[in-house]
This record gives structure tokens, sequence and C-alpha cells, in this order.
């Protein structure tokens, strides 16, 4: 070994770090543009500069027609699809680590089954009884209450049982089975005109999006960002098993637990206002691993980019594909999201 | 000086491990050997804290917390992409921030070279052999400098160069940081060259504990191993363990 070897071997390590941060840049780079895309996209095709000014005149601008269609429908849709991608992609990050496994998704526990049951129920409920408050408040409280409901027995389960990750998952497998029935079980008994309501709160759809879901949405996330970021290096920690996390002072358990918690606000705050959009939380933290590697400090944040990237990329694909009324993100990102898993399959299968 | 004190542990009814008390010297490395399934590991994890039994370790009458004791579980296979030198700077894992100390990182790699490790710092932990991952992992474990150190077969993927290399680097690690440490081991040769004493724990109990000469003898190893063994003598004056061929049952011994 020459003198030189460890100065060497700690710039190449420089200099991989290096390399994630700008990749990190370029995936903020890219989330930017596509935002600024689906801004100018729309039913009312308007023009940057015409964008632009109604941005600036902010939304009591003179032109009334124009600042409504910004300010009331395009820029909350957007800012909704930015929070929905980051939630859906860090708890598809989170989850992926504590169940080491490279297919679970924020969905895995049965949380979007459970708010959909949620939601379900609500619509179906308002077509029986005149409620004080508008449907689109109740359908989401419901669909958030239901998802709780479903972490807490998953919750009882792995306090018994212990939260090693094949409890959690048959857990989950059982708690998604359940929700599910009682879902069908509502379609059934609903009318025609409510079982399209229903069906159509089951397209996750970012048409549902107002300053009010960007608030609440909003507000989840930023509140669970600091407990993330307390567990980073404990996460990358559990990278090397669980045997080696332990053995490092961690307490595993709790750990998991902390997580799932987490990963159930961020999906219920997700969901809730938008419905269920599957595959953004599965694809997300494969595509942050593959740029950024597997240290959480970078990977988390890049999953949540990651996530956004996808959700506003479906978002523009979904308006421009259909030009009177945009396909709700959920069915781009279903049908577009099973090539990508197909992909990281394949990916898994080579290592 | 190090001591432990060790309840009697049992799963379920089933009683696996005898209370025991061990009392280790600053920088000693003490040698567990006892035929298959006689508690090595149990024993190992109960006192790295991962068991449900209570047990003391105290340093000069003070506990130990869990995380002042390190412990290298027995070799498995590591699936994942962090890189060796992120794996080993991870053993201080709470020394680190949203920045990485640059000096810990000069520290890890230090430590990788010593090791024979630094052509390896920037690969995957996946993608190396189960040797090569067992070497990174008991790097990671002298990196995090704990009070005691408890080994589960720390060389059982290890080939005669580097089952010696890591030797010597844990007897360094245990003097110069006063570290002492616990290995269990089935290599019994190997066990006399490591330790300074050893201890034979069979069907759950310590049955002798002491230097390596006097525990290595040809009746311990015919009573609890079952095999009739040649021990030689060497230049070294270390024994030398040769299994020859299993023992002769006494009569009315149940077979197995």
């Amino acid at each position: 070994m020459t003198m030189t070897a460890p100065s060497a071997a700690i710039d190449r390590w420089r200099a991989r770090a290096a390399r994630r941060g700008a990749a990190a840049l370029v995936a903020a780079l890219i989330l930017s543009g596509l935002s600024i895309a689906d801004l100018m996209t729309g039913p009312s095709g308007m023009s940057p500069s015409e964008i632009w000014h109604t941005l600036l005149a902010g939304p009591a601008g003179e032109d009334r027609a124009a600042a409504t269609i910004l300010w009331q429908l395009r820029l909350p849709q957007l800012v909704m699809g930015l929070i929905v991608g980051a939630s859906l992609g860090l708890a598809g990050m989170l989850m992926q680590t504590i169940l080491a496994n490279p297919l679970a998704s924020p969905f895995t526990l049965g949380f979007s089954a459970a708010a959909g049951f949620g939601a379900a129920g609500a619509i179906l409920g308002a077509s029986f009884l005149v409620l004080p408050v508008p449907q689109w408040i109740v359908t989401p409280i419901c669909a958030f209450a239901a998802t709780l409901l479903a972490t807490g027995i998953i919750w009882l389960v792995a306090r018994y049982k212990g939260s090693g990750p094949e409890i959690l998952v048959l857990a989950g497998i059982a708690v998604l089975f359940f929700f599910q029935s009682l879902q069908s079980l509502l379609q059934f008994m609903a009318s025609p005109e409510v079982l399209q309501q229903i069906v159509f709160w089951l397209f996750g759809s970012l048409l549902k999006a107002n300053w009010v879901s960007v608030q609440v949405s909003g507000a989840i996330l930023v509140a669970c960002l600091p407990f993330i970021a307390r567990d980073l290096w404990a996460l990358t920690a559990l990278r090397l098993g669980e045997a080696n996390a332990a053995s490092l002072g961690l307490d595993v358990q709790a750990l998991r637990r902390r997580s799932f918690l987490i990963t159930a606000l961020l999906t219920a705050g997700a969901v809730s206002f938008t419905g269920t959009i599957g595959f953004v939380g599965l694809i997300a933290p494969h595509l942050a691993r593959s740029v950024v590697g597997e240290d959480h400090r970078l990977g988390l944040p890049v999953a949540a980019l990651a996530g956004a990237v996808i959700l506003i990329a479906a978002s523009v694909v979904g308006k421009l594909l259909s030009q009177g009324a945009a396909i709700p993100v959920g069915i781009i990102t279903a049908v577009a999201g099973i090539p990508m898993l197909m992909a990281v399959i394949a990916r898994h299968k080579e290592s | 000086m190090l001591d432990i004190h060790l309840p009697d542990l049992r799963r379920g009814s089933t009683p696996i491990l005898g209370a025991c008390c061990l009392r280790l010297g600053a920088g000693e490395i003490l040698g567990v050997i006892g035929p298959n399934g006689t508690g090595k590991s149990t024993l190992l994890s109960a006192i790295a804290g991962l068991g449900t039994a209570r047990v003391a370790v105290l340093a000069g009458g003070k506990p130990l917390g869990r995380s002042e004791i390190g412990f290298l579980p027995q070799a498995y296979a590591v699936r994942s992409a962090l890189s060796v030198l992120d794996c080993v700077i991870l053993g201080r894992r709470e020394a680190l921030g949203l920045r990485i100390p640059a000096g810990l990182v000069v520290e890890a790699v230090a430590l990788l070279e010593a090791m024979g490790l630094s052509a390896l710092a920037d690969r995957s932990m996946q993608d190396l052999s189960g040797g090569q991952q067992q070497r990174v992992l008991i790097a990671q474990r002298l990196f995090r400098r704990p009070r005691l150190l408890l080994l589960d077969e720390p060389t059982s993927a290890l080939d005669l160069h580097h089952q010696l290399e890591v030797m010597a680097q844990l007897r360094l690690h245990a003097g110069a940081e006063a570290m002492p440490m616990i290995a269990a081991l089935h290599d019994l040769t190997l066990a006399a060259r490591l330790c300074d004493r050893i201890a034979v724990l069979s069907a759950g109990r310590f049955i002798r504990i002491g230097r390596p000469a006097e525990i290595l003898t040809s009746p311990m190893l015919r009573e609890h191993w079952q095999v009739e063994p040649e021990i030689l003598s060497t230049a070294l004056n270390l024994p030398v363990i040769v299994p020859h061929r299993l023992a002769a049952m006494a009569p009315g011994t149940p077979a197995g």
C-alpha cells in the first residue's frame, strides 16, 4: 500500500458525495421545470407571459377569469401535487427501509384501502343524511379517520406480537382485505349515482385540491419532517440489517413503530383529499436510491423530490392527453407505474 | 476491570443458560468454546442486552449502557448498497449529524488501511464476499470503540491469512483501548492463539475457565466434544488440536 492510498480513498468518497448532491439539485431543477409546465397546461390555455402577469397580479388581479383559473385551480392543484408526491415518496422510502422489502409502498399496510372505505362511507352517508358541512370536507375527514383506525389496529398487533417485518406485513394484509371488503359492501349498497361518486373518489385526482386541502396536507407533511430528520442515521443503519442496527445500540422495534406511524400520517394526509394514487410511493424510493444511494440524509429528500416529479409529470400528461377533462393522475401513475415496477423487479433480480 | 452478572436464562420453561459471573481484565480476550447448541450465541446476545434477561455489565462498579457494548452477531449476508467506508463510519452513528465530521472519515479510512480493506472502501457491501463483509463489520465494531466487545464467530468466513490479520487487529485494539472482548469460537486452535483465557460452555453451564493450555486437554475434548483428539505442542508453545476420530462411547451412553 502506498502512503497516498488513504487520502485517495477520502477524495473518492468526497467526490461521490458531491456527485450525489449535484444529482439532488438536478432532481430539484427537473421538478421546477415540470411545475412551470403544469401551470401552463389546462383546458383553457394560457401563454407563459399571461401566467407570469397573473401570478404577479395576485389572486385579486384585474383579469378575473385568468386570476380564478390560476389562483383557484391550477396553483392549488400544483401545490397539492407537490405535497402529495413528496409525502408518498417519503412514506414509501420509510416503508421499504423498515420492512426491508423493495416492493413495500405506503399502501402495503392497507392505509389506502382504509382511506377508500372512509371516503366511500362518507359519500354514501351524505346521500342519506343532510350534513351541515359540505361534502368536500366530510369525505377527507372520514378517509383520514379510517386510515387512523387501520393504523391503530396494526399498532396494537405490533405492540403485542412484536414489530418484525413479517408481523407488520401480515397485519397490514389483514387490514387491507378487511377494509377492501367493507368498501365493496358499501359500493354494493350504493345507488348508481352514489357509486359513480365513490368510484370517482377512488381514482386519485388533483382536481379535488383547493387551498384548504393544501394547508391541511402541507401541515401534516411539515409536522412529520422533524421526526423523520431525527432518525436519518438510524434508518441508514437499518439498511445493513436488523442485527447490525441492534448491535449499534438501536432499538429497532421502536424505530419501526415510529416510522410506520409517520408513514400512516403522511399517507393519510396525502390520499384523504385526492384519493388513492398508486405506484408513486413504490417507485420514488427506487429512483432515489439509484441516484443518491442508501444514505437517508439525501435518500429521503430525493425520494420526496422523485415522488413530486412523478406526480406532476402525470398531471401534465393527464392534461395534455385529454384537453377537455384531465385524466386523473391516479390512473396515469397506475398505467405508467406497471412498466416502472417491472424495471424495478428486473433490476432487483440481477443483484 | 469488568464484571458481568447473568441471571438464569430460560426460553419458555426450558433453562438455556445457568446464572454466572464473569470478570474480565482490561484488554483481556476471553474465548467461549463449547459444542453446538450449548448457548454461546445466547450468552453473547444476552450480555449485549438484546435478550429479555436483565444482565448487569459493570465497569469499575458502574453499569454500562447498551450502546457502550459492541456486538458482532454471527455472520449473515448484508444486502445493502452502502459503501464499505459508509458502513464503517456508521459504527459511530451517535457522532453523525447532517454533516459527517471530516476527522471521522480520516480515522475510518486509516482503520480500513490497517485492516487491509482500503482497496474495498468504495465498494457496495452487497457486492462483497462473505469473508469481506465479515471483516468490514468487525472494522465497524472496532471503529465504534465500545467498552466491551462481543464477537460471535468473528473468523467463521475468513481464510488463514485474514484470520491472522483480524486476530492481530483484535489483539491490538484490545490492548490499545484496554477493551476487553469475549469471542465465541469453534476453532479451538484459533481460540488458543487469540485468547488470554478460555471458558468452556457445556449444556448451558460454564464447566471450566482458564489458560488455553490448561483447558484444551484430551480428557476435556473427549468428554464434551466426543472426539479423540491429538494435541500437538508447537515451538510457539500453543496447543494445536487435530481431531483424530470420534471418541468411543462409554457403555450405556446413548448415541447421538
